[in-house]
């Protein structure tokens, strides 16, 4: 059986009032079910628009958007679009609304009128897959930059969504911070979840299955994210840079030092080198 | 002409069941047209040092003193000291008050007595170092981009023309081409003759950009010294919270198989090593 069409954008236009020009322009885009798409784009490229589409915030101009295939215009499916997809923001701040951790972290399932010992369930467990269990009790401010937005991903979690879109979770996190994240998505797309993932970081993408690029409200790439890491030119262009590790791998890969597949990790550059000797 | 700091321990509320030891004995140097970088994790105590630099907070153990004269409470010295250092918040948002760009940046240079017939050819000169056009002047900096507001703090930190700048994690949020245009923008200014003081997480920015760094670990220092002296500590061992430049971790993995490779962060540099070595095989 093919696997599900998790969000399906058909020719999306969408105007921001007063703007002279469209901030998503025909963007077409298909996520199937168990997925993890890395959404690139620079500053201004449309990418956090396309994002607030998939769960409803903002409506196409024109052309439509389906998840799950629901209309996204159909108001009353508006509730089972948001728990199928749920959304992390860039600044954790904006979405913490509770003052204790569990009691954030419930907020989403006691709004969908769960039963206590299920919401129960759900705050343990999405504490638990974010490592925050132990900060169960604390006071929400007490939490440091990465705890905070580790916490806005249990938030999203406790809905139990299929699918999650996370724009630019990593912006205001340390490397370690940032890392503790990438690991916890890793586990979870593993447990099947669709991940859609916003970034204009080249080197947080390296798990992902595919990449999707815009750049002024357009597409400019679909495909799998070890071809787009070889187009040295295209990126720049887009307004995406290369991060040092990525151009040593371009160099290896153009010098046949290691083969083309090879993962642009420091693990699988390390390996693919290791087998010459 | 320098900031020297001798055995600084900076406690959060003594004596109390909150104290936190924040900084343990810390001591450094750095001069004008020098860059130096405070690396650490988050809570290692890097902002607590950078409020020292410019009396935001005066030491209470140690000692701080910035061109001869010695941060001490009540001393006189204080404004003066708070002249020659500029501090830039890490949020822009937490340092920007004023309704248009020109009060903001023209603050600073107000207070510290610059006649009103200079100010604006001051702001105007703040502006064009930071980037920015003079079309900003009359716009309110709330409803500018992150990146603009950051230009902003900066500019109104340069405004007062200060000897030091010291900024506390400045990228966080930048995408990659404002971090590297932020960079750049400072290394003009450490051109210029100034000290910059620059605190991060990003390591690869501080082996990059700077003469001097100070690594700090719960508080403490790990170790100190150029780049290159950073960078033959920190393959030997991990610090919290902070991450090797992927670049200098192949390099560290390769050698740990025996490659013998330079421990560097400079992709072109490793590139030619690793195709010498093959090539040599």
């Amino acid at each position: 059986m093919a696997p599900k069409i998790v969000c399906s954008l058909q020719d999306v236009v969408f105007s921001y009032p007063e703007a002279n020009s469209s901030a998503l322009d025909r963007v077409c885009l298909e996520v199937r079910e168990g997925e993890w798409l890395a959404l690139l784009g620079s500053n201004g490229s449309g990418k956090s628009t396309l994002a607030k589409h998939l769960n409803a915030l903002l409506l196409p101009s024109q052309g439509a958007c389906f998840v799950y295939g629901m209309d996204t215009r159909d108001e009353t499916k508006l509730w089972d679009i948001r728990s199928h997809v749920a959304m992390v923001f860039q600044n954790p701040d904006n979405q913490i609304v509770g003052t204790v951790v569990e009691d954030d972290t419930a907020f989403g399932p006691e709004n969908m009128g769960l039963p206590p010992e299920e919401i129960r369930r759900r705050v343990d467990w999405a504490l638990s897959v974010t490592g925050l269990s132990h900060k169960a009790q604390n006071p929400t401010y007490s939490l440091s930059g990465g705890e905070k937005q580790r916490l806005a991903v249990a938030g999203a979690l406790a809905l139990d969504p299929p699918c999650l879109v996370l724009d630019e979770p990593t912006a205001m996190l340390d490397p370690q911070g940032r890392r503790d994240l990438l690991d916890i998505l890793k586990n979870l797309h593993e447990q099947g979840r669709t991940i859609i993932y916003i970034t204009h970081r080249l080197e947080e993408t390296v798990f992902c299955d595919r990449a999707f690029v815009l750049k002024d409200g357009t597409v400019r790439w679909n495909g799998a994210i070890t071809e787009l890491f070889s187009l040295t030119q295209k990126l720049d262009e887009w307004g995406l840079e290369t991060p040092p590790f990525v151009e040593l791998w371009q160099m290896l890969v153009a010098e046949q030092l290691i083969p083309e597949g090879t993962p642009a990790t420091v693990y699988g550059v390390q390996k693919a080198l290791c087998q010459l000797l | 002409m320098s900031i020297i700091i001798k055995n600084l321990t900076h406690i959060y509320h003594p004596s109390t069941p909150l104290e936190t030891v924040a900084l343990k004995d810390i001591s450094l140097q750095t001069e004008k047209g020098q860059w130096l970088s405070i690396v650490g994790h988050t809570g290692s105590g890097k902002s607590t040092l950078a409020q020292h630099l410019n009396a935001l907070i005066v030491p209470e153990k140690g000692e701080v003193v910035v061109e001869n004269m010695v941060a001490r409470s009540g001393s006189s010295d204080l404004r003066k000291i708070r002249h020659l250092v500029g501090l830039v918040f890490q949020y822009p948002e937490q340092q920007l008050f004023a309704e248009t760009v020109f009060e903001e940046v023209a603050f600073a240079p107000r207070n510290w007595g610059v006649p009103e017939d200079e100010l604006q050819g001051v702001v105007e000169r703040s502006l064009l170092e930071v980037g920015l056009s003079l079309d900003f002047l009359d716009r309110n900096p709330f409803q500018l981009s992150g990146g603009e507001k950051r230009r902003i703090a900066l500019a109104s930190v340069l405004a007062a023309d200060p000897a030091y700048v010291v900024l506390d994690e400045p990228t966080a949020g930048l995408d990659a081409t404002g971090r590297k245009e932020l960079v750049r923008l400072l290394l003009a200014q450490k051109d210029k003759g100034r000290g910059i003081v620059f605190v991060t997480h990003d390591l690869e920015i501080a082996l990059m950009a700077s003469d001097s760094i100070l690594v700090l670990e719960g508080g403490r220092e790990v170790v100190q010294g150029p780049p290159k002296r950073i960078v033959e500590e920190l393959s030997q061992r991990p610090v919290r919270g902070l991450c090797l430049p992927q670049v200098l971790e192949l390099a560290v993995t390769l050698n740990q198989k025996n490659w013998s490779v330079p421990l560097t962060w400079e992709h072109k540099r490793l590139f030619k090593a690793i195709q010498k070595k093959v090539n040599a095989l």
